[in-house]
């Protein structure tokens, strides 16, 4: 009886519920957009990496994954080491690094190299050619970023050297890759000019071979659940450098993330006082404007408790009905709001502010229908404190 | 003797508005008994709405003895008094008030759906009750579909639909015209001949003279009968 009454109740200014229910949807999407955003960027690095498909990183000591150009000693031993460890698949050794590439004979520009043999899905995709094979030592892969920079189409030559004379304006003894395809690195800033080649080559240009350098070693498990305890006993084992399984390494950025919660919570918290506002107003106005009906309802006979939550059930069924709008704008929202911010340019290609989890959707239900339940006390206490016959004598009698 | 469904002893009702007391009701004494039609006139602003509603159980009296349908009034309960409205008292104003968004009947069986009837039998009781105010052919019509004696009549329907054994009709047929108030007294009327008992507030003398017992008021206070009358 109670929702037949507040249904119908919300319907008898079908306009005026219209614009309300549209208001608290805006606002609704702004709530779901704070909700995706507040872990958006952990739950899409969680993505990429779980796209990438290795489930412990192996960095220097004191990084985390290409933090910085900093590198460890010994990798292609401790990647040998790490690959016989029981429950692991394969370990890849990956050295990254600044340098400098140029096409023959022309003004070099910086940029980064990344060193991976084959299969090398961890880093890069493949947009046009073809990607490395095993035997490929003297091809490279390049960035769209790079390939504008250079003028580089397949099949091009590349110039690529770790050092550089500016008097001369020349690279110190070069070495030169065929471009076999263009790559998205997932990685990179989106003006980045990078390119990528076998891991031993990359270490000759960084100077990093007698060293034995790497940056990363990206292993794969047998078991995806066991990271936790091949990245503790990589630890152990090798004292030079750190290891994360993806839960430890979402760990170690949440820190860095901490600026986004906050901002969401603020601008949440705003959008939900709003909904607040908007339901509340919305449903003292329209209490206020039958007070006379409701006396009415009163004195035939029906219970205070009855028209309380009637009075309740009329805010949350805004709640409800301004969902779908919230949802479905919310997310047309973020995806704009998510096109911005990633096109500046100190963020990874990769990456996304706003993505929808369960639990972004969850909490935002819970925090609309939070909204609704104290939108609903003021208009509820209304029609609780509702003296009938004083009502009457106002109202009824003309 | 009937039996007795009301009876009051020295009521009084004090208003406080801006520090003045206002006195709405003096000293009333009245019984109401099964199957009666009482009228009750008088000027503006003598007390008769709100005698109703004290007799109605939405009001409280300030001073005074009260009995509801066998009940001391003074001991009942907000809860207690709601369901004695729901269950023994019929209610009707001078304006309607019926939910717009509701059809007729919906607005007729919502006493019954709070008095927890099943489906069937709700839906039994509406027609019963639509056809004896004469407007089984509009139950699925909203009030803005009807005219306004028709809506009135349907707010006596509500008012009838839980059987209630006494009906307070505050002017019912004061924004009513005359023919059409004609049609509102002839049910009263009806009602009366088939045993419910009316407390009727009127400003018109034909209405009130259809009752079988006539008051006036004035000032807070029911007159005694004039000489001379029977
Ligand atoms: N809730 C209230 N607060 C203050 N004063 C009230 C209230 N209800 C009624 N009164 C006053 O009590 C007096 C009696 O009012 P009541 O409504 O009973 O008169 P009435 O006889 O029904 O008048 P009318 O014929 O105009 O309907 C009036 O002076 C009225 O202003
Ligand atoms: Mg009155």
């Amino acid at each position: 009886m109670v929702g037949f009454l507040a249904i119908r109740g919300l319907f008898r200014h079908p306009a005026r519920t219209l614009l309300g229910v549209l208001g608290v949807g805006v606002a609704g999407a702004l709530l779901l957009d704070m909700q995706m955003l507040s872990r958006g960027l952990q739950a899409s690095l969680h993505r990429i990496l779980k796209e990438v498909g290795y489930e412990v990183r192996v960095t220097p000591r004191g990084t985390l994954p290409f933090d910085t150009d900093a590198t460890f000693p010994d990798g292609h031993r401790i990647a040998a080491a790490i690959t016989a460890h029981p429950g692991v698949d394969h370990a890849a050794p990956i050295l990254g690094g600044s340098v400098y590439a140029a096409r023959a004979g022309r003004e070099p520009v910086s940029a980064f190299v990344y060193g991976m043999d084959p299969p090398t899905q961890a880093l890069w995709r493949v947009l046009d050619g073809r990607d490395l094979a095993p035997s490929d030592s003297m091809y490279a892969v390049v960035s769209p970023a790079l390939a504008a920079a250079l003028g580089l189409s397949i099949g091009d030559s590349l110039h690529a050297a770790g050092e550089y004379t500016s008097q001369l304006g020349m690279l110190r003894s070069p070495r030169i890759y065929v471009v076999t395809g263009i790559a998205e690195f997932h990685f990179d800033l989106r003006t980045q000019r990078s390119f990528a080649i076998g891991t031993r080559e990359a270490q000759h240009l960084r100077n990093e071979v007698a060293r034995d350098g790497l940056s990363l070693i990206a292993v794969a498990l047998d078991d995806q659940t066991s990271g936790d305890a091949v990245s503790a006993w990589v630890r152990d084992t090798f004292p030079e450098v750190e290891a994360f399984s993806v839960v430890e390494a979402l760990d170690a950025v949440q820190g860095q993330l901490a600026y986004f919660n906050l901002f969401s919570l603020v601008l949440g918290s705003v959008s939900m006082v709003v909904c607040v506002l908007l339901v509340g107003t919305m449903v003292a106005l329209s209490i206020s404007e039958r007070l006379g009906e409701l006396a009415i309802l009163r004195a035939i006979g029906l219970r205070r408790r009855r028209l309380v939550s009637m009075v309740f059930l009329e805010s949350l069924a805004l709640v409800l009905l301004s969902m779908p709008i919230a949802f479905g704008a919310g997310h047309l929202i973020s995806l704009w709001l998510d096109a911005i911010l990633t096109r500046a340019p100190s963020i990874p290609v990769d990456m996304s502010f706003f993505v929808f989890t369960r639990r972004a959707a969850l909490r935002t239900l819970a925090l609309l229908f939070l909204s609704g339940s104290i939108a609903g006390l003021y208009p509820a206490l209304l029609v609780a404190r509702l003296r009938i016959a004083p009502t009457l004598h106002s109202e009824v009698m003309g | 003797m009937s039996e007795r469904l009301v009876s009051a002893r020295d009521l009084a009702k004090d208003y406080q508005l801006d520090g003045f007391a206002i006195h709405a009701l003096r000293s009333v004494t009245l019984e109401v008994h099964a199957g009666e039609f009482i009228s009750i006139m008088g000027a503006s602003g003598c007390g008769k709405s709100t005698l109703l509603h004290i007799l109605g159980a939405v009001d409280v009296p300030s001073a005074g003895e009260l009995t509801l349908f066998g009940r001391n009034a003074a001991e009942l309960t907000d809860a207690e008094r709601t369901a004695l409205r729901l269950h023994h008292l019929g209610f009707v104003f001078q304006r309607f008030f019926l939910l717009p968004m509701l059809t007729a009947a919906e607005n007729v069986m919502l006493p019954l759906m709070e008095a927890g009837l099943a489906r069937r039998q709700r839906e039994e009781r509406v027609h019963e009750v639509m056809e004896y105010v004469g407007l089984a052919q509009r139950m699925r019509h909203k009030p803005g579909q009807l005219s306004g004696g028709e809506q009135q009549r349907v707010a006596i329907a509500r008012a009838l639909v839980n059987r209630p054994q006494l009906l307070l009709a505050d002017e019912p047929t004061g924004e009513l015209d005359e023919a059409t108030g004609e049609q509102i007294a002839e049910l009263l009327q009806r009602l009366h001949a088939d045993g419910t008992a009316i407390v009727l507030v009127t400003h018109n003398p034909e209405l009130a003279a259809r009752a079988t017992r006539q008051l006036r008021m004035r000032d807070g206070q029911i007159e005694p009968p004039m000489e001379g009358a029977p």
